[in-house]
């Protein structure tokens, strides 16, 4: 029976620029969101689950942009308002700090990459630091700059000390997008356990493409599996949007 | 060896691909949405025994690709369309004192500030208003991040071919999408570099590059000069993809970078309709590719340009049809996304009006 994938009411994921961490973040809190409906069915009280967008470093494919979507599958997203999310400018609102704080709360933080980005959930450190929180390091060994276990523990110290908070695990996440084979997970999981071992931490949490949800248990018997379905898809991939909020249908220009 | 496949967004593939071509020297100044570039530049050049500056403005920057470009090495800038605009008389120079560089333009809604989403407003600045006086620059012009890749290398070839600056103009989308890549295996073409600034040596002459010429006679006759490679680069360096073409569609979009790949995706639903459509994708936007769309413009009843812009590069379109088949445009500006739907919907509308 593979474990179930469990974290503290605050995650906050964290990692090299591009390794996956605002697709997680939807994906990890849909599937909290998932535990909590079967929990109510149980009986137990009701808990928002909250993303908060704290990516101040990349322009476009941000979580904020599919705030609508996951409010509508029971998640709230949080990021700067109206025109402002369109920006590329370090806004942290006192509704995102106020999320981490609200004690029911079940909270994914979606940090920008690199050092540059934790630097966002450093400013937030004095919250977070006093609640119960995982910190989640995410790699994906099919990016650039992934070479050696070593380089990659050294970048992911830098990342983690920006952030000002303490590393509670790593989370594999390598993958090629839909051209994702097993070989490419099981690859990736062989640099997650190194860079684990290295930082002492444990791997908590196997992710991968949702075309390889079945056969991924049997690479990692032993470590919870999320499958992750893209939701930041380009629109002719057939996915959504690019600015958000983003007015519907309108003429366009013709001539 | 087989090259291993790696997962990037297109402005670091772009960074990436440049490098591996041989361009050890980067100088540029930031802006959204291509930050990436030189992020990448200045984190990867220092291992190849590059140079990395940021300059204190694109003006600055473009002047240090001047230096670079006379001194006979692979040099290139990158920004976007606000950006590139402050670099468009050191660009002018560089054509007039035939310097090769490679200058990437990762398009943003404009005029003016505009915002940071991706656009396709820059068209006319790339192809026609980029510099002063009489020139022109060979404008790449990628639709998917693998295609940014391939093209990097041909850029700064072509630049060394002609001594004279190449563009690779990408919109916003693709330079922030991720894709997995391919890196080619590095050119082997030579190029011969005796006209660099790179030091008189005793009984060599002296290599003197320059764009100013007072003597009338004299910069008429280096224009002409400049004219025939610009002749012969329209000739060879026309590049286009036609899609779905074979059987004579009556309806022809024309669409570049990633709106020739939302065409594609409407193109596709049209057809499982049973709506006979193609596309005309220009590669270079400069040199259009005039011959490959005049071969298409007898059997066409329709062609519709769609761009990320109020129309621009339909003018081109227009330029060829010359008035024997409508030209029809439908845009989308200030970093609005033409959808698959929208696309569709066009595209019924006006065959429908057609009689098709």
């Amino acid at each position: 029976m593979t474990p179930a994938f469990e974290t503290c009411r605050v995650t906050a994921l964290i990692g090299p620029f591009g390794s996956g961490k605002s697709e997680l973040a939807l994906g990890l809190a849909l599937h909290r969101a998932g535990q909590l409906a079967v929990a109510r069915a149980e009986g137990a009280p009701v808990a928002p689950v909250v993303v908060v967008d704290l990516d101040v470093l990349k322009p476009y494919f941000r979580s904020r942009e599919v705030g609508d979507r996951m409010s509508a599958e029971g998640v709230a997203l949080l990021a700067p308002r109206a025109a402002l999310a369109n920006t590329d400018l370090p806004i942290i609102s006192a509704e995102m700090r106020g999320a981490v704080e609200q004690p029911d709360a079940q909270v994914v933080l979606d940090v920008g990459g690199d050092p540059v980005g934790a630097r966002a959930l450093g400013s937030m450190a004095d919250v977070v630091g006093v609640t119960e929180y995982d910190l989640l390091l995410v790699l994906n060994r099919h990016r650039p700059f992934m070479d050696t276990a070593d380089h990659v523990v050294e970048h992911a110290r830098q990342i983690v000390a920006a952030s000002c908070l303490r590393l509670t695990g790593v989370i594999s996440n390598t993958h090629m997008l839909d051209e994702t084979s097993a070989a490419d997970v099981a690859w990736g999981l062989e640099l997650a356990r190194q860079v684990a071992a290295a930082l002492d931490v444990p791997v908590r949490l196997l992710a991968v493409p949702a075309h390889l949800a079945s056969e991924a248990h049997a690479l990692a018997p032993d470590l919870p599996v999320v499958a992750i379905r893209r939701r930041m898809l380009p629109e002719f991939l057939g996915g959504v949007v690019l600015a958000a909020p983003r007015p519907l249908a309108r003429k366009g220009n013709q001539s | 060896m087989a090259q291993r496949r790696m997962l990037m967004k297109g402005t670091e593939a772009i960074a990436e691909a440049a490098i591996r071509a041989g361009c050890h020297h980067f100088f540029g100044y930031p802006i959204t949405p291509q930050n990436e570039i030189p992020e990448y530049m200045s984190r990867r050049l220092p291992q190849v025994g590059g140079v990395y500056l940021q300059a204190e403005s694109e003006v600055a920057a473009i002047n240090m690709l001047c230096g670079a470009g006379a001194a006979g090495v692979r040099v290139m800038t990158s920004s976007s369309s606000p950006g590139v605009a402050l670099m468009s008389e050191g660009a002018s120079y560089m054509v007039g004192g035939e310097l090769p560089a490679v200058i990437v333009n990762i398009m943003r809604g404009g005029p003016g500030l505009g915002d940071i989403q991706p656009s396709q407003g820059d068209y006319d600045q790339m192809t026609r208003g980029f510099g002063h006086g009489d020139k022109h620059f060979i404008v790449l012009a990628p639709s998917t991040v693998q295609e940014a890749v391939d093209m990097m290398a041909l850029a700064f070839d072509l630049a060394d071919e002609y001594r004279n600056p190449c563009v690779v103009l990408g919109d916003g989308l693709i330079g922030q999408m991720m894709e997995p890549v391919t890196f080619p295996e590095p050119s082997e073409r030579t190029f011969d570099r005796s006209w660099a600034a790179t030091g008189k040596k005793p009984g060599q002459r002296r290599n003197i590059l320059r764009s100013l010429f007072l003597d009338p006679e004299v910069l008429e006759k280096h224009v002409e000069k400049l004219f025939e490679k610009f002749k012969v680069m329209e000739l060879k360096e026309q590049r286009y993809e036609a899609w779905m073409m074979d059987d004579a569609p009556p309806v022809v979009i024309s669409a570049y970078g990633t709106t020739a790949r939302i065409a594609k995706s409407a193109i596709r639903e049209l057809r499982a309709e049973g709506h006979r459509v193609g596309l005309f994708r220009p590669i270079s936007a400069w040199p259009f590719p005039v011959d490959g769309l005049a071969t298409y413009v007898e059997q066409t009843r329709l062609f519709l340009g769609i761009e990320m812009s109020m129309g621009q590069m339909v003018e081109d379109v227009r330029r060829v049809v010359a008035g024997r088949r409508p030209v029809q445009f439908w845009g989308r500006t200030g970093g609005m996304v033409p959808t698959v739907e929208e696309i569709v919907a066009q595209v019924k509308e006006r065959s429908a009006a057609l009689g098709q």
